[in-house]
């Protein structure tokens, strides 16, 4: 199963969680669909993208080595480099068998903001499930900005060059990222997609939790359940080693447990806070939020 | 993902127990039992809830007098010794001792120290130097399994001797000398039990004109007996496997009903197993040659051990990786893997064509020894709590005491790019490694436990109560240090072997 959706909205959190069912093993953020080959992928995360190789170096040394050290991960670092020319859905076919008999959940954004990584998805992972996972445009565009003064919003080049001068503006990418799910989702079949907003997952994780077991046809049993509540115990809800801290959204990695309540839901109408000019949204990020839900 | 009637199964999780990292080991003996005269820890057991250590000692002041190691070209000897063989016998205690050790209790116990016996020139000499393997097997006439003990005789010595005591306090000689009588031998390195019989091959040559008297007997047959306390030994196989390159046999090991046999051979090793069944001297079947299409470069299987249901085999090439009697080497040593269907592996090593054509590339990443030249041997391979542990022989210490002359024009090029001290501080050591797959591979120490003088782990046996590792540390008791432009030797309270305990408190 593959969460898709914008950066900021709960994946981590949500990936977690149901990578704690007894039958399902949640990584970090792989991006290993990224390229066609392992090689396209590490050569596409050179310089400052160097961190999104973090979750796949974590992954493969806990699986294969059962720490997240400095050694594990440079074990890692030699896995990666021994199945460079491989074709990436050969290296996650290999991770699936390492947690065989239990089913993946992949969470990397980056594939959504690439049709050409979503195409790919499709063409490499046939049957896979897909789960639409939404957060409000207003606060998952502060929560980008609260990231290093708007650093994600920049590598996603979600930036307002209409604006003089140009204005970082993360709602430029959130647009972007559900247009490509909106529009890829429409060729899977509806039996293997879902859309869920986030907020409503944390206002009541037991429900929709439930509906996402039913939906993936997995067991929803009171025990399962409240494993799922626990997305601290998964082996990637903490700061990683030197080399390879990340994988997963900062904020997740320094506070990983659920705190169950009903978030604020803003207005899609107001200025936005990280416009100096006093705009809002436009007209096609109001009218993609209400089609996802928002008001 | 949708089914039907399904039941929640609770499914391991994936990823394999934690091993056993650098914080979860603990020197339980230092500097030789308080005697750097104790060399190497060269045989380990696992006995009645104890264990036992076997030593061997003043290696290095024994292999200073060696005819091979004369022309040496070194700065200065790296321990202080005799001069001449008369020296050794005259001048030094090379009284070989077995140690064992209570969990319980915490600490050491000297159980045995070799007697001194009549030697061949009318002088009394250490009946035994070293005791250089051990096994737990039970004999025919043994009443419950006893610690049999295979000893290295000293020249002058009449002859090795194989051991055997039932409680582990009193060993008493069960064997003739030689143990099998008249054999011409120094030592045993092999003890294997297989199929209610313990099989062994004589090792190291008392008298001359062979070449390699240390590790070889001119004598390569394999052995078996079913009652070792009463010495019944035939022959299990033809001399070398009918093939003159088989200088002596290494290492055996069982595996799926078959026994394994890794020779050394100057053209490189070969592998050959039997089922040893019918009558003595069996069928045996070559399985390997040629160390592995890498040559001379794999001149013997120095350690086997299975590990996930496939023979993991360590090569190296004698003296430490740089056969100087042969001219073999320096080359660091690979681990390679057989597997059921007598595929095999290169897991660690040099990339290279196999004799069907295929491109091998080692499936750790690494090339020969570790990437370190230096890593002469996989010296000792171990299982402990689903882990594979791989221990090193570690020559960068003699990078103190080599001169440049030694070197080939590349190891030359870098050790003085380098500086010789410098790599000596950073990299000198042996090298532990674990992996959970037998594939990926994870450091444990690469700097001897932080001693630059263990520079070989010679020894593994894993217990309940632990993995015990026991080192090769020869740079005792008295070693070379840099004095102004020339050398002197002193006191050194890092010589001696060393025994560590792996152990993570539940």
């Amino acid at each position: 199963m593959i969460i898709l959706g914008s950066p900021r909205s709960y994946s981590s959190l949500v990936c977690a969680m149901l990578g704690q069912h007894p039958e399902t093993y949640g990584f970090p953020e792989l991006n290993l669909f990224c390229g066609d080959t392992l090689q396209d992928v590490v050569e596409g995360f050179t310089g400052y993208r160097q961190v999104q190789l973090h979750g796949l170096l974590r992954t493969v040394a806990h699986l294969y080595s059962g720490e997240q050290s400095i050694a594990a991960i440079d074990m890692a670092h030699r896995w990666i480099l021994l199945r460079l020319e491989r074709r990436v859905e050969e290296v996650f076919a290999e991770l699936q068998r390492k947690v065989a008999p239990r089913h993946v959940v992949d969470k990397s954004p980056l594939y959504s903001s690439s049709e050409q990584n979503l195409m790919r998805l499709r063409s490499r992972l046939p049957n896979a499930y897909y789960l639409h996972l939404t957060r409000h445009p207003r606060s998952q565009g502060e929560s980008m900005m609260n990231v290093a003064d708007g650093l994600m919003a920049i590598m996603a080049n979600s930036i307002d060059y209409q604006a003089k001068p140009p204005v970082v503006d993360p709602q430029i990418s959130w647009l972007e990222i559900q247009k490509n799910i909106v529009s890829f989702l429409e060729a899977v079949p509806e039996t293997r997609r879902l859309q869920l907003r986030g907020e409503d997952v944390v206002t009541d994780p037991d429900s929709h939790l439930r509906q996402i077991c039913a939906w993936l046809g997995i067991d929803q049993s009171e025990p399962s359940l409240r494993r799922m509540l626990q997305p601290e115990k998964s082996p990637f809800a903490r700061l990683g080693p030197f080399g390879a801290h990340l994988g997963n959204d900062i904020g997740f990695l320094r506070s990983p447990a659920l705190r169950k309540g009903k978030p604020h839901m803003p207005s899609l109408h107001d200025k936005l806070p990280w416009r100096p000019d006093g705009a809002g949204f436009s007209p096609a990020v109001v009218s993609m939020a209400q089609q996802l839900g928002y008001t | 993902m949708s089914r039907g009637a399904y039941s929640v199964r609770r499914v391991a999780d994936p990823a394999p127990r934690p091993g056993l990292g650098r914080a979860d080991f603990q020197r339980i003996c230092e500097n030789g039992f308080g005697d750097g005269h104790n060399s190497f820890g060269h045989s380990l057991a696992w006995f009645q809830g104890k264990l036992y250590v076997g030593t061997t000692r003043s290696n290095f002041q024994m292999v200073k007098i060696q005819a091979i190691f004369k022309n040496l070209p070194v700065d200065c000897w790296p321990v202080e010794g005799p001069d001449d063989p008369d020296g050794l016998y005259r001048e030094l205690d090379r009284r070989a001792q077995i140690w064992c050790f209570d969990p319980k209790v915490g600490e050491f116990r000297e159980i045995m120290r070799a007697p001194m016996v009549m030697g061949s020139q009318g002088e009394e000499v250490a009946r035994e130097t070293g005791h250089r393997r051990m096994v737990v097997f039970q004999g025919e006439s043994d009443p419950a399994p006893a610690l049999y003990v295979a000893t290295w005789a000293v020249g002058r010595s009449p002859g090795p001797l194989l051991l055997r005591s039932e409680d582990g306090e009193s060993f008493e000689p069960c064997s003739p000398y030689g143990i099998l009588e008249g054999l011409p031998i120094t030592a045993t390195r092999v003890l294997a039990a297989f199929k209610d019989r313990l099989f062994t091959s004589p090792t190291g040559t008392r008298g001359h004109g062979v070449k390699f008297v240390i590790n070889v007997s001119g004598n390569p047959i394999i052995y078996e007996t079913r009652d070792p306390r009463r010495g019944k030994w035939v022959a299990s196989c033809e001399p070398g496997f009918g093939e003159t390159g088989n200088a002596g046999v290494f290492q055996l090991c069982s595996w799926r009903d078959q026994l394994y046999a890794g020779t050394i051979n100057n053209e490189g090793f070969q592998l050959w197993r039997s089922d040893c069944e019918g009558e003595p001297p069996y069928q045996w079947e070559k399985v390997l040659e040629r160390g592995a299409a890498r040559g001379a470069l794999n001149q013997a299987v120095v350690s086997m051990h299975v590990f996930r249901d496939a023979l993991y085999i360590g090569t190296g090439i004698q003296n430490g990786g740089y056969d100087l009697t042969n001219d073999i080497g320096p080359a660091g040593a690979e681990l390679l893997r057989l597997n059921r269907d007598d595929s095999w592996d290169l897991v660690m090593g040099d990339s290279r064509d196999a004799d069907d054509g295929s491109h091998r590339v080692p499936l750790s990443g690494f090339s020969a020894g570790f990437g370190n030249l230096f890593n002469g041997y996989v010296w000792s391979l171990q299982e402990h709590d689903g882990w594979l542990y791989l221990g090193t022989m570690d020559s960068t210490i003699w990078l103190r005491y080599l001169r440049p002359v030694a070197y080939t024009e590349q190891t030359r090029a870098v050790v003085e790019g380098v500086g010789a001290e410098r790599i000596v501080e950073n990299e000198a050591g042996c090298d532990l490694w674990r992996s959970a797959d037998g594939e990926n591979w994870l450091p444990v120490t690469k700097v001897g436990f932080d001693n630059v003088y263990n520079f070989g782990i010679r020894n593994m046996v894993s217990s309940s109560e632990g993995l015990f590792v026991a080192t090769a540390n020869p740079f005792g008791p008295r070693v070379a240090v840099r004095k102004g432009d020339g050398w002197t030797y002193q006191d050194n309270d890092r010589g001696g072997l060393e025994i560590w305990r792996g152990h993570r408190p539940e």
